[in-house]
């Protein structure tokens, strides 16, 4: 059943499973505001008692893992952790494939009425790295037709409320560095995902060209149907970061939200490489993503080391490690700033000379 | 600067089954609110099962109307907070010092 939007957010299939999304998104948040700081102490103090360096915020992360996991606060955690996932994914996803020919229709639908704003290549090979079942969302971003709106009904739980209207994306679209030149004609969203930063960069560039580029055709085809659906003009493609189909400068500005964590570490000179290429002289590069190079307390770190192996984010410790500033000056990007944004995510901004 | 855990290390560490993280009387704690919550979600089905039965026997409310209703905001905001509770309720001892 078409249930309507609730504003930009679609409401789920069946009331049914609003009501249990609702219920995991408070479990979510109850995991992390409440229950995480009483885990944080404990994890602190065993650090400490164990005698590890800066309570555990150096030690490397075996050493770490055997003082924390014993702990049975630290395994309740991660057990509601690891379950809100799965049971918030398959629920909804259950429902979704009780109709595939429904939802396969909308999209087929929105790819008739507007061909020339979505562009894939079916020969197109996905990278191995790219499988996996990211965040355990079931199928991944690959490997399931339906991902896109899987993906979109569960993210509105992961984001605990405060993504309902695409406010993040708003926020971190309204953080991309305008050229010094004036505001960018061609702008482009590298690992777009479902698109909720490429139209929030349209909305704030209206006259610009935006383009959304992500490996997963089942989200670049949902982003597609959903900009139809809201009447906002914006091209995407099934793509890769680090092997990009556009000319040499042909963007004014590069976004790459959230993208850097997803992949593994040795594409993070060939993604950056790529973003300089496409960059005319004079464009900016802005990244939005979890903070690097920076030390990280102890409990952090456990959370870190949970969602690398139990929430699939393998990527994720390497890039928290790497040192984002250094690579994009390796790469010639110069007028480098690194800022702490009001969420858990930081921006660096910089420019093509 | 502290060590790296590398990806094939995570996506090795993962298994292929479902791991275990709990070997401890919480378990039972946790277990206990499971059983709460499964015990209210079951009461408020059946509840609005039979409801829902009746509303349409009777040619008052059908089930489309309830899956198509659209809350005030103002009631959305009482069902947050009765959800909140809930939330609370059943995993609110969880989070007490001393476990």
């Amino acid at each position: 059943m078409d249930r309507g939007m609730t504003g930009v957010l679609p409401r789920t299939p069946t009331l049914e499973d609003e009501s249990y999304l609702d219920f995991m998104e408070d479990v979510r948040n109850f995991a992390i505001r409440e229950l995480f700081p009483v885990m944080s102490q404990q994890v602190t103090a065993a650090a400490r008692k164990a005698g590890l360096a800066d309570d555990g915020a150096t030690a490397p992360y075996r050493e770490l893992g055997a003082v924390a996991d014993p702990l049975p606060l630290v395994g309740v955690w991660k057990r509601i952790m690891r379950s809100q996932q799965q049971i918030t994914w398959n629920k909804i996803a259950a429902t979704l494939h009780e109709n595939p020919a429904f939802y396969e229709a909308q999209l087929a639908d929105a790819e008739q009425a507007r061909p020339d704003r979505l562009h894939y290549d079916p020969e197109f090979v996905v990278p191995d790295y790219a499988k996996l079942d990211i965040h355990l969302q079931p199928g991944g971003y690959c490997n399931d037709p339906l991902a896109g709106f899987i993906f979109h009904h569960g993210t509105k739980v992961f984001y605990q409320g405060d993504n309902n209207q695409d406010e993040l994306h708003h926020q971190f679209a309204d953080m991309l560095l305008e050229p010094a030149d004036g505001p960018p004609k061609r702008i482009l969203d590298t690992g777009c995902s479902i698109g909720q930063g490429t139209t929030a960069l349209k909305e704030r560039f209206p006259d610009a060209e935006v383009w959304g580029v992500d490996v997963g055709l089942p989200l670049v085809r949902y982003g597609h149907k959903r900009a139809v659906d809201l009447g906002i003009d914006v091209h995407f493609a099934q793509g890769l970061a680090e092997d990009l189909q556009f000319d040499d400068g042909h963007f004014d500005s590069v976004l790459a939200y959230i993208l850097f964590h997803e992949v593994p570490s040795r594409l993070f000179k060939p993604i950056i490489r790529e973003a300089f290429r496409v960059l005319r002289p004079g464009g900016t590069y802005t990244v939005v993503d979890a903070p690097n190079n920076k030390a990280m307390p102890a409990p952090n770190r456990v959370w870190l080391r949970f969602d690398a192996i139990y929430n699939c984010e393998p990527y994720s410790p390497a890039f928290v490690a790497c040192d984002l500033p250094a690579l994009l000056e390796e790469a010639g990007f110069t007028d480098i700033q690194v800022e702490m944004t009001p969420t858990f995510l930081t921006r660096t901004t910089c420019r093509k000379p | 600067m502290s060590d790296v855990l590398k990806a094939e290390e995570a996506i090795a560490a993962a298994g292929k089954t479902e791991p275990a993280f709990l070997s401890h009387p919480l378990l039972d704690r946790l277990l206990e609110s499971v059983m709460v919550l499964s015990a209210e979600l079951w009461v408020e089905r059946d509840r609005r099962r039979i409801l829902e039965q009746l509303l349409a026997d009777k040619g008052i409310v059908s089930p489309a109307d309830i899956e198509t209703y659209q809350p005030a905001p103002d009631e959305d905001a009482e069902r947050a907070r009765l959800r909140s509770q809930l939330t609370h309720r059943v995993l609110g001892p969880l989070a007490k010092t001393g476990t």
